[in-house]
């Protein structure tokens, strides 16, 4: 009898933060649904990760380290750009934006419930690189730096939100995964996050700052000690000042445009 | 419609990125100088040196990350991690070796800092000082900074009265003709000796004339017996191969010379080899007696040069008294392949403490003779490191291991392949904590000369000088002759000038090379050097009695080294002499001490005038 009186109350107590991991749920859910997304997503940086880090590699330590902490940056900087880049646009371009606007549900939802569903996946990649890393390429880091790498890692996923938002206000439902694409991968590449950027020519080394995946590519190879050295302020005020600019520059293109 | 909110943020974005590139530019240059200070693993510390190759004293890793931390070496391996936050010194094309251990010294003075200034962290003294052995042992057993090697020492040697070891000047516990060995062995292991050392030497090997008492062969069996009953080690000074196999069949623990009168025969090699002596053959000390010249080519080496005091570049040119003896030279390094062949331990010592050795320097010198006779790189290397530590039981050093005290040698390129290459060193770390290598060289502490050529012009009436200390009279009374001069401004000087300097005296006999005449000091103080290397050429105007004359060049790093010279004829008119400081063979014009200008032989008066000194 307790219990069928006190469920109603409490979700009546709660019924703003019901909606919102509720939402959250079924945006993971789709995602995890839509093979197009979810293999690429997880995979990747996964099977990346193993043949360079791992097969590749014979032993060396020191290397699997470093690629341990660009490829978490590759595998959450695509979960988040396509999480969000891509479904913005399509979400946009079926009306489900604006059916989702038109329904009683807090606001901010639908966002914050992207936003957890690309931590989320964010979260799972970086574990998984964690764990290829621990077993297989033979990376030893102290309890303390495993846990801090990971934190940076999903963490980090969130500027590339704002990117990503951005972009889905931007392009069309069919154009956004190419326009993903194209930043996605040069972006990677000039960031130093599949080759060390020493083996970069020159000018384009010297240009990676201009990249934000460069920064938050630099505080995971901070925690790992294999960073160019350069302050954690700097970072994470380029990445904090990114997220920031993308957001608003996405909130005023979706209040205009929808 | 309000767009600033999107122009703000696009304009935010925009600056953060363009300041991140400027912020890149900036912060590049720092991180390249800080590559010059040597990271530390001491107490507290940690650093790693990664991709290196390791001789670890006995194996090479052709490319491994090795940690150091809290002093000792942390991991060693081809897949070691590198701990976050730790500083990184880039092995590439490097070698990571123990530091070396020289097995047989006589350390003094400046020697154990002399010693790690090389990369030698730890030294063998064969005969030295007891009452500092308490300090010595708590010196080798901290894991603090220090800027010297660890020295382990035998204190006092078992020697007879008037023997080898007992003619230093100092006196030191001798063991009677008739004595008991054992009694004297206890006293020296009470004094606190790591090892004993017998010395067997009535120096039939080094003269034919000359004759030492030394301790009898009953004395030497007795000796080793009572060292081994104490759980010392026995180790045993002969140069002759008679006496080895008497001390090698008597049960000595090893051999700190390879006795040179005879190359070693297969019954002495047999010898050694079953009763499992060491030998360290101090390749470097008969190098010396054969006066091979390997000491100077040492000192001479550009990789070892700038860091060799003024002492130690002195005592690798000097040279045994009396005439070469290469035939000892060359029984050493035939006995050595010999024994090296068979199977004994060979370890790299060098009897630093004599001429034509030093400390440090001299082991990079040993290695190569170990080479020369026949050692792989590989085993010669072996030879100075792991093979003394396991030898003289030193549990912690010799090897890279985990565990084990982070003494480590870093150089540029490979000497398992070239053993030369340990001289081009990199990083010398004692204890975990880089050590500070000030370069040694004279001309960097010289101060340059003045500017402006013009020594001297003899114009105000007075015989001073615009800088330098001023002309000073020399005459062989110093060295015991009785020549005299004198010297005084006189009117009168070349072309017309108001004044010269006047030298005149008498060359008398009593020395056999007599000199008297005047010398001119560069420094602020008497042969303080001074570097003049932007200088070419020595020029003044003369005039004399038509006697000829001498220029003297004093340099180098030592106030005793001898001049180099060079004549001219002073004639009754003045005339310019002109000498380029070039033809002054031996000369180091970077370390100027004194110009002398004097008459020489034959005997009777001189009178000579100079004017116009210049130092072009």
């Amino acid at each position: 009898m307790h219990a069928m009186v006190e469920v109603p109350a409490a979700a009546r107590r709660h019924p703003l933060l019901k909606s919102h991991v509720l939402e959250a749920k079924y945006e993971f859910l789709r995602m995890l649904r839509t093979p197009m997304f979810a293999l690429p997503t997880l995979l990747f940086p996964v099977m990346f990760y193993l043949l360079f880090g791992v097969a590749m590699n014979r032993g060396d330590g020191s290397a699997a380290q470093h690629m341990l902490a660009t490829y978490g940056v590759f595998g959450v900087m695509g979960a988040a750009l396509f999480g969000f880049g891509v479904t913005v646009a399509m979400d946009r371009a079926q009306g489900l934006l604006a059916l989702k606007r038109a329904l009683p549900m807090p606001p901010g939802a639908w966002l914050l419930a992207k936003m957890a569903m690309a931590l989320l996946f964010s979260a799972i990649v970086a574990l998984l690189l964690a764990v290829i890393a621990a077993t297989l390429a033979g990376v030893s880091l102290a309890p303390g730096q495993w846990a801090l790498l990971w934190l940076v890692h999903v963490a980090g996923a969130l500027p590339f939100c704002a990117i990503g938002l951005y972009i889905g206000t931007v392009a069309g439902g069919s154009a956004a995964p190419v326009v993903v694409n194209l930043l996605y991968l040069p972006m990677s590449f000039l960031s130093g996050l599949w080759l060390p950027l020493a083996m970069l020519p020159d000018a384009l080394a010297r240009l990676a700052p201009v990249w934000p995946s460069y920064h938050h590519g630099q505080l995971a190879l901070k925690v790992v000690g294999m960073d160019a050295g350069q302050p954690v302020a700097l970072h994470l005020g380029v990445l904090a000042v990114v997220a920031i600019g993308f957001f608003v520059l996405a909130r005023a293109r979706l209040a205009r445009c929808g | 419609m309000n767009r600033w909110p999107e122009i703000l943020a696009a304009g935010a974005i925009a600056a953060a990125i363009a300041g991140a590139v400027l912020a890149q530019g900036a912060s590049a240059e720092p991180a390249v100088a800080a590559d010059v200070v040597l990271p530390s693993g001491g107490e507290g510390a940690a650093f790693a040196i990664t991709g290196v190759r390791v001789f670890d004293g006995e194996r090479v890793l052709p490319a491994a990350n090795v940690v150091i931390r809290d002093g000792r070496i942390a991991a060693v391996g081809a897949d070691v991690a590198i701990p976050a936050g730790i500083e990184v010194v880039d092995g590439a094309g490097r070698t990571l070796l123990p530091g070396f251990i020289d097995a047989h010294t006589h350390s003094w003075g400046e020697a154990q800092r002399d010693a790690l200034r090389f990369g030698v962290t730890a030294e063998l003294d064969m005969f030295g000082d007891w009452n500092r052995i308490p300090a010595l042992r708590a010196q080798r057993e901290s894991l603090g900074a220090t800027g010297q090697a660890d020295l382990w020492t035998a204190g006092a040697t078992v020697t007879t009265a008037g023997g080898h070891g007992t003619q230093y000047g100092f006196p030191v516990p001798t063991l009677a003709a008739d004595g008991d060995a054992a009694a004297f062995v206890a006293a020296r292991v009470a004094e606190g000796s790591d090892y004993i050392k017998l010395i067997v030497e009535d120096f039939s090997t080094h003269s034919d004339e000359r004759r030492l008492p030394t301790i009898t062969p009953a004395q030497v069996a007795a000796a080793i017996t009572a060292a081994h009953a104490h759980e010392r080690r026995a180790v045993v000074h002969a140069s002759s191969q008679a006496d080895a196999l008497h001390a090698v069949e008597s049960g000595a623990d090893g051999l700190v010379h390879v006795f040179h009168d005879a190359a070693a025969s297969p019954e002495f090699v047999a010898a050694a080899r079953s009763s499992g002596a060491f030998v360290v053959p101090t390749l470097s000390v008969v190098a010396s007696f054969a006066q091979d010249g390997s000491g100077s080519a040492l000192a001479a080496d550009a990789r070892l040069a700038p860091w060799l005091a003024a002492e130690q570049r002195g005592a690798l040119e000097a040279a045994f008294p009396g005439a070469p003896r290469p035939a000892a030279f060359d029984n050493a390094l035939r006995s050595v392949a010999a024994l090296h062949a068979a199977g004994v331990d060979v370890l790299a010592g060098t009897d630093a403490g004599n001429p034509g050795t030093t400390h440090g320097a001299s082991v990079h010198g040993e290695l190569a003779l170990l080479v020369r006779a026949g050692l792989s790189p590989r085993a010669a290397l072996a030879a100075a490191t792991s093979v003394p530590a396991r030898r003289f039981g030193l549990d912690d050093r010799g090897r890279i291991a985990p565990g084990l005290r982070a003494d480590l040698l870093l150089v540029d390129g490979d000497p398992t392949a070239d053993i030369a290459a340990t001289r081009a060193i990199a990083g010398i770390w004692k204890n975990g904590h880089a050590v500070v290598r000030p370069r040694m060289d004279a001309p960097a502490a010289a101060p340059a000369i003045a500017a402006g050529a013009l020594l001297a012009d003899f114009e105000d009436g007075a015989t001073g000088v615009r800088f330098g200390h001023g002309w000073q009279l020399t005459t062989d009374a110093m060295a015991g002759g009785t020549s005299v001069a004198d010297q005084a401004w006189a009117a009168g000087g070349a072309a017309g000038s108001r004044g010269a300097l006047r030298v005149a005296g008498e060359i008398r006999p009593g020395f056999a090379f007599p000199w008297a005449g005047t010398m001119f000091h560069p420094g602020a103080q008497p042969m303080q050097p001074v570097d003049a290397s932007a200088r070419s050429e020595l020029v003044f105007q003369a005039r004399g009695d038509g006697r000829g004359y001498q220029v003297m060049l004093f340099s180098g790093p030592s106030m005793q080294a001898l001049p180099s010279m060079q004549a001219f004829t002073a004639g009754p008119e003045w005339r310019e002499v002109r000498i380029p400081l070039a033809s002054f063979a031996g000369a180091d014009v970077a370390t100027l001490r004194a110009v002398a200008i004097t008459a020489g032989q034959p005997q009777g008066a001189f009178e000579l005038y100079i004017d116009q000194v210049e130092l072009r």
